[in-house]
């Protein structure tokens, strides 16, 4: 008789892709490497899971980084502004970890740069970081 | 006197950067009192100094090649230089509280199409777009203070605009972005590039009116009319970044058409054909082990081991032409690195390199597939349609041998730790791990409630003392070479002092036994030295009190 114990199968390709997901830090450490404003960043990803890109603006100098503006992304093409309904929420602890650990080691090498990264749930998403 | 002059001079002049040997960009070139400046060049030295105008920076991280710095407080609205070392770069003061731009989503776009903007102070920011000195329209900037957007108007003439963002505090200045306003036309794909990109990797498409702000769907047809799909981000007119399928065949050619959340697609203007780049093939260097049992876990050691996105190696034992495909417990390597195409920028992750130990050498988990007959397979790995030569192990039991055993002593007081028995011959427990699905992922077999494992595994360790009957210890999990056991009693009743003699016990499938001795194992009386207290008390002492 055999048993099945099984892994996730996300979680293991977290490993092999070079996600950025896992561990759940903050920004701490070094200041970031970006324009304007070193306590916030802007990322395009798909914050609620409808299938449609936001705008969302982070807080990073929480852990895990909490939403200080957010558009959710409407089809066709517009955004609805819903910072009054989600500000101060923390965003999936896992992306932000990995967004702390890109943060933290950015050289500023691109003005858009699209990470890899593993949710909590283990399911892979790809983020757009404006730096 | 003067020597000292001339040397403290030499000095400063050192600190501030003196060796600079180029200023290629600064980010933004307009920005206001106390927001982030990131300089890109080269040559900045360790300890650089920046000045705008005369007044000097505050530094808040910098590199040989990047510095970010602070616009000093204080400054006046207008044009002025920044200064590292010997080198000077234009810059622009806005006016304290004016709105400052970094990105644009597109340089191009039609009437009606969302176009959207990160920066700084854009909240409540009005957008007023030029044509040459004559203002054309205005319109009123939505969202938020770091990411804002506006709809183009519908009824702007083609044209070439600058798109000057306002407030109450000051303008945009002579960062102002450009706009090209074009008809909206039939979504067509142009290029993608960069040519012959490897599976996973990422590459911009680059069109007309490819679709609506957001997701996109690629799909990508092979030769014989198969799909592979990925998704893109689209800036809504004339870029989508993506990425090649990790499934992709290397070297095949795909017809690739994009469709948009608006019901629009490139189908009507035709598919672009693109050809995937091939990888580096899969080599396996070393096998952890090349002999063991079904079922065992043996450890492959490569490169090109694994793919680049989300590409998972297959690992398969061939004998007499039949292929099985073994379980791939993990996998984890790099790929080369990325930084073009698409303004993607990743390589090997931190976490790997640091947290999981990746040392340039990839690596694959695999279980030795379970219903293998003895005899020898040819293993390979097969990543990116690319598969490995292949190399030789030969599945079969190994003889019970222990060859060390781990730590052999604790103190009185139980354990220091786990015991880790190796040798071969342990047997292969009933229980295998299978690849589940995201969260459906869990245990699926055994009692909850009951210990682990326990009615699964093929060994027993035994502890034998110098009287009364032998105890068995606590077997944490084993495999054919490896086994983690407590010794009986733990921390909660541990061994009486004295000499043990410990021996593991292996259960066949035919249900005799077998047993080999591991060693002698002593349990010390207090105050034996360090190493013999609990857990996490490597000294011992206070316990041993």
């Amino acid at each position: 008789m055999r048993r099945f114990l099984a892994i996730g199968a996300a979680s293991a390709l977290a490993l092999l892709a070079g996600c950025g997901g896992g561990g759940g830090s903050g920004g701490g450490g070094e200041p970031p490497l970006q324009a304007l404003d070193q306590q916030s960043l802007v990322v395009q990803m798909d914050q609620n899971g409808d299938n449609e890109l936001d705008l969302v603006t982070l807080d990073i100098s929480e852990s895990p980084f909490v939403i200080l503006e957010c558009l959710y992304g409407l089809p066709g093409g517009d955004f609805d502004d819903v910072t009054d309904a989600v500000k101060g929420r923390a965003i999936d602890p896992a992306v932000s970890g990995a967004l702390a650990t890109y943060v933290g080691g950015s050289m500023g090498v691109a003005d858009r740069t699209e990470l890899d990264v593993t949710n909590s749930n283990g399911d892979p998403m790809r983020v757009v970081v404006f730096e | 006197m003067r020597t000292s002059i001339l040397l403290l001079s030499a000095v400063l002049v050192l600190a501030a950067g003196a060796f600079a040997q180029s200023i290629d960009e600064v980010k933004p070139a307009c920005a206001a009192p106390g927001d982030a400046v990131l300089l890109k060049g080269s040559g900045f030295g360790a300890s650089p100094t920046v000045l705008f105008g005369t007044a000097e920076a505050e530094i808040l991280r910098s590199s040989d090649s990047r510095i970010i710095c602070r616009v000093p407080e204080g400054l006046a609205e207008g044009p002025t230089t920044i200064g590292v070392g010997n080198l000077d770069a234009g810059f622009h003061v806005l006016a304290e509280g004016a709105p400052a731009i970094v990105h644009v989503s597109t340089g191009t776009a039609t009437p009606g199409m969302l176009v959207f903007f990160v920066g700084a102070r854009l909240k409540g920011a009005t957008a007023r777009f030029m044509d040459g000195d004559k203002e054309v329209s205005t319109v009123e900037l939505k969202g938020g203070r770091r990411a804002a957007y506006l709809k183009v108007p519908a009824d702007l003439a083609p044209g070439t605009y600058t798109i000057v963002i306002a407030n109450e505090a000051g303008e945009s200045g002579p960062c102002s972005p450009t706009l090209v306003v074009v008809e909206e036309g039939e979504p067509t794909l142009v290029s993608i590039e960069p040519a012959q990109q490897l599976p996973g990797r990422p590459v911009l498409c680059k069109g007309t009116d490819l679709g609506p702000v957001g997701f996109c769907f690629l799909t990508w047809t092979d030769g014989e009319g198969n799909g592979l799909f990925t998704y893109g981000f689209t800036n809504g007119y004339d870029r989508v970044h993506t990425w090649v399928p990790w499934e992709a065949e290397a070297g095949a050619t795909y017809k690739v058409t994009i469709d948009f959340a608006d019901g629009s697609s490139t189908e009507g203007t035709g598919a672009l054909e693109y050809t995937v780049g091939t990888p580096e093939p899969p080599e396996i260097t070393e096998l952890e082990y090349d002999e063991g049992p079904a079922g065992s876990l043996v450890t492959i050691y490569g490169t090109n081991l694994v793919g680049s996105g989300f590409a998972w190696p297959t690992v398969e034992f061939t004998r007499g032409g039949v292929s099985t495909e073994a379980v791939v417990y993990y996998a984890f390597g790099s790929y080369p690195g990325g930084g073009e195409g698409g303004g993607h920028d990743k390589g090997v992750p931190n976490a790997l390199q640091g947290g999981f130990g990746w040392d340039g050498v990839d690596q694959i988990l695999v279980e030795v597939p379970p219903d293998l007959a003895d005899g020898e397979y040819d293993v390979t790995v097969t990543v990116s349609g690319q598969t490995s030569d292949p190399v030789t192990f030969t599945v079969g039991d190994l003889p019970l041998t222990v060859t060390s055993m781990s730590p052999d002593s604790q103190g009185p007081w139980g354990p220091e730790g786990v015991v880790v028995i190796e040798g071969t011959g342990f047997g292969v427990p009933d229980y295998d791990f299978i690849i589940s699905e995201g969260r459906d992922a869990g245990l699926a077999g055994g009692d909850p409630n009951g210990i682990p494992f326990e009615s699964y595994f093929k060994v027993k360790v035994t502890w034998q003392g110098a009287g009364g009957d032998p105890l068995e210890g606590y077997v944490l999990w084993h495999h054919d070479r490896e086994i983690l056991v407590i010794p009986p009693g733990g921390w909660e009743d541990p061994l009486p002092v004295g000499e043990y003699t410990v021996s593991v016990t292996v259960e066949h499938d035919d249900g005799g036994t077998e047993t080999a001795g591991a060693g002698t194992y002593t349990v010390n009386e207090k105050g034996d030295g360090p190493g013999h207290g609990f857990p996490g008390d490597p000294g011992g002492v206070i316990r041993n009190e």
